[in-house]
């Protein structure tokens, strides 16, 4: 009973540092940056260069998009967006009205040059910060 | 009387000549910051509107995006690659930042990257670049930063 008392109460000060130091620790110019998101389609269909450029623009200016691409051969769209503002599924239907369109799954494993283990602590600690929200 | 009225026209005139010096060397820090690349880019946020653009070029390029599928899949992990991207760019061009990533020689090691995916990378940035109208001599001056990583990352 005293050994759980003591590891709970160790585990609530660890926890209670690691809330104090999210909150208190200096946010860099980019931590305080919104977080976005990004989904990638593949295109079936034929889709012009001009088709292809004009679709570009009209998804990289839909509200909630940072960004969207779509590659000189017209089979790839991919586009990164703030997820408050804009979904995939209004996104999908944006690309849809001049091709086909099918969501591409992604590898889940290997990639580069980002590691798993850094970005979950990282989003650990975000979550965790008030400011952030 | 001559005399007081002498001193204090020499203060006055000594207290302007210094305000004005003073006010001449503020206006070459600010200058001189004016001029760092980072501000000629645009700042942080048109930095992070060209890391976007370049991500979703990298994402869409056939050549290369089997390499970044699963970093950009996952939200944390495409935000951390985010981040250390705008950082790079932000603390190479000047600017109020610090990059807090792996060493290039470090973060590619053992990945075997070739030449043409290099090649490949670089043209997905040039692209994202020119998309925002990013003038020659900004956009040289950028890549002159970046390219000598080209060692670190090929044929590691």
């Amino acid at each position: 009973m005293k050994t759980l008392r003591i590891t709970s109460a160790i585990l609530a000060v660890a926890f209670i540092a690691l809330i104090l130091y999210a909150n208190l620790r200096h946010l860099s110019v980019t931590e305080r940056l919104k977080h976005v998101q990004l989904v990638s389609f593949n295109l079936s269909g034929s889709l012009s260069d001009k088709s292809r450029v004009s679709l570009t623009e009209k998804i990289s200016s839909s509200p909630g998009v940072t960004a969207c691409s779509i590659n000189p051969e017209g089979t790839i769209a991919s586009v990164i967006y703030y997820p408050d503002e804009v979904d995939e599924a209004t996104l999908n239907a944006l690309l849809s009205t001049q091709c086909n369109t099918e969501k591409r799954e992604l590898a889940a494993v290997g990639g580069c040059p980002v590691h798993q283990v850094n970005a979950s602590v990282q989003q650990f600690v975000s979550m965790l910060d008030l400011r952030t929200r | 009387m001559k005399t007081k009225l002498f001193k204090n026209v020499a203060v006055v005139f000594t207290i302007l000549t210094l305000a004005f010096a003073v006010s001449c060397s503020d206006d070459d820090d600010e200058m001189k910051e004016d001029t760092t690349l980072y501000t000629r880019l645009g700042g942080i946020d048109a930095i992070s509107a060209v890391t976007d653009q370049f991500l979703a070029n990298v994402a869409a390029d056939s050549k290369i995006n089997a390499r970044f599928e699963a970093t950009v899949a996952n939200s944390s992990r495409l935000q951390l690659l985010r981040n250390n991207l705008i950082d790079q760019i932000c603390a190479g061009s000047g600017g109020p930042c610090q990059y807090k990533g792996k060493t290039m020689a470090a973060a590619h090691a053992g990945m075997g990257i070739t030449q043409d995916e290099f090649n490949a990378l670089v043209g997905d940035l040039v692209a994202a670049l020119d998309k925002f109208s990013v003038p020659a001599q900004e956009k040289n001056d950028l890549l002159a930063i970046l390219g000598p990583m080209q060692s670190d990352i090929v044929g590691k």
